[in-house]
């Protein structure tokens, strides 16, 4: 019934997928009754996704994202090109 | 907010939200020109479907979307490629995950408090951080993550998307992939802090 804390990390990451069986519930409690870097462990796999979760809401305008990656002026002076090219095929197809 | 019934022209959505359309599909496959190549895919395909757009959303909402979709298709095609489902370092993953414990299994390098989960969600800091560390992934551990914990992708569909063979390998990968991440923010961020 007893795991180590190895067991107990793949647990506390699979908790975050799937509902653990009963037995691995009760061995994980148990585990984390006696072992309080595991119970940090969990803290902090909640903490990933928590941060994670965020950082994804709203691409770029969250506030929460670094200042991101941006299309530099040549990639950007290739798409313009690009979109141009297909505006006006798009124009003389469907106009 | 600023819904629109016309969503403008491709040049405008390039100077407004390319950028951020980058940003996105940047982070979910890590190389600048095929991040680029989606851009591009997206505003086309968005050029085709002005249509559609009716001022459902606001236009970033509709073109990131749209970019969802180009996603889908891409990471579904490499992650066949580059054999996401495969055992392709496994081996390496095996022997990074053995080296965290001790040989009776307990935590070699305990892990440490990081405070509050709800209030780091705020810090914007450590989302730079986080971003950073999630460049450094390998590729099959940063799609794993991004799409997880992220996107928030369910078992069954990262397992379709990426072509993995059972969801107990998933899982496994899974959680590799939380503690690299894991032990890199520990040590960029929470160490020094």
């Amino acid at each position: 019934m007893m795991i180590d804390c190895r067991e107990a990390a793949v647990l506390s990451s699979a908790e975050l997928d799937r509902r653990l069986r009963r037995g691995e519930r009760f061995s994980l409690w148990l585990h984390r009754l006696v072992c309080p870097a595991c119970r940090l462990y969990k803290r902090q796999l909640e903490a990933l996704r928590r941060v994670a979760r965020r950082f994804g809401e709203a691409p770029a305008d969250s506030g929460v994202a670094s200042p991101p990656a941006r299309l530099d002026d040549a990639a950007r002076a290739r798409l313009r090109e690009r979109l141009r090219a297909a505006a006006q095929g798009h124009g003389e197809r469907d106009p | 907010m600023d819904a629109e019934a016309d969503p403008g022209d491709p040049e405008s959505w390039l100077e407004r939200h390319g950028d951020a359309l980058y940003a996105f599909a940047l982070l979910r496959v890590r190389n600048a020109a095929i991040a680029e190549d989606l851009v591009q895919d997206t505003l086309l395909a968005a050029l085709g479907a002005k249509g559609d757009f009716a001022g459902r959303s606001n236009v970033r909402t509709w073109l990131v979307g749209i970019l969802k979709h180009k996603l889908v298709d891409h990471l579904r095609k490499r992650g066949r490629e580059v054999g996401l489902a495969g055992d392709a370092g496994d081996e390496l993953d095996e022997a990074a995950w053995a080296g965290r414990f001790d040989g009776s299994g307990h935590w070699l390098e305990r892990p440490r408090d990081w405070g509050d989960p709800a209030a780091l969600a705020e810090n914007a800091a450590l989302g730079a951080a986080m971003q950073a560390c999630i460049e450094r992934l390998p590729e099959r551990a940063r799609m794993l993550f991004v799409l997880r914990e992220i996107d928030g992708l369910a078992t069954d569909e990262l397992l379709e998307l990426l072509g993995i063979s059972s969801a107990n390998n998933l899982w496994v990968m899974l959680s590799r992939a939380r503690e690299k991440l894991r032990a890199c923010l520990e040590q960029g961020w929470f160490k020094g802090a």
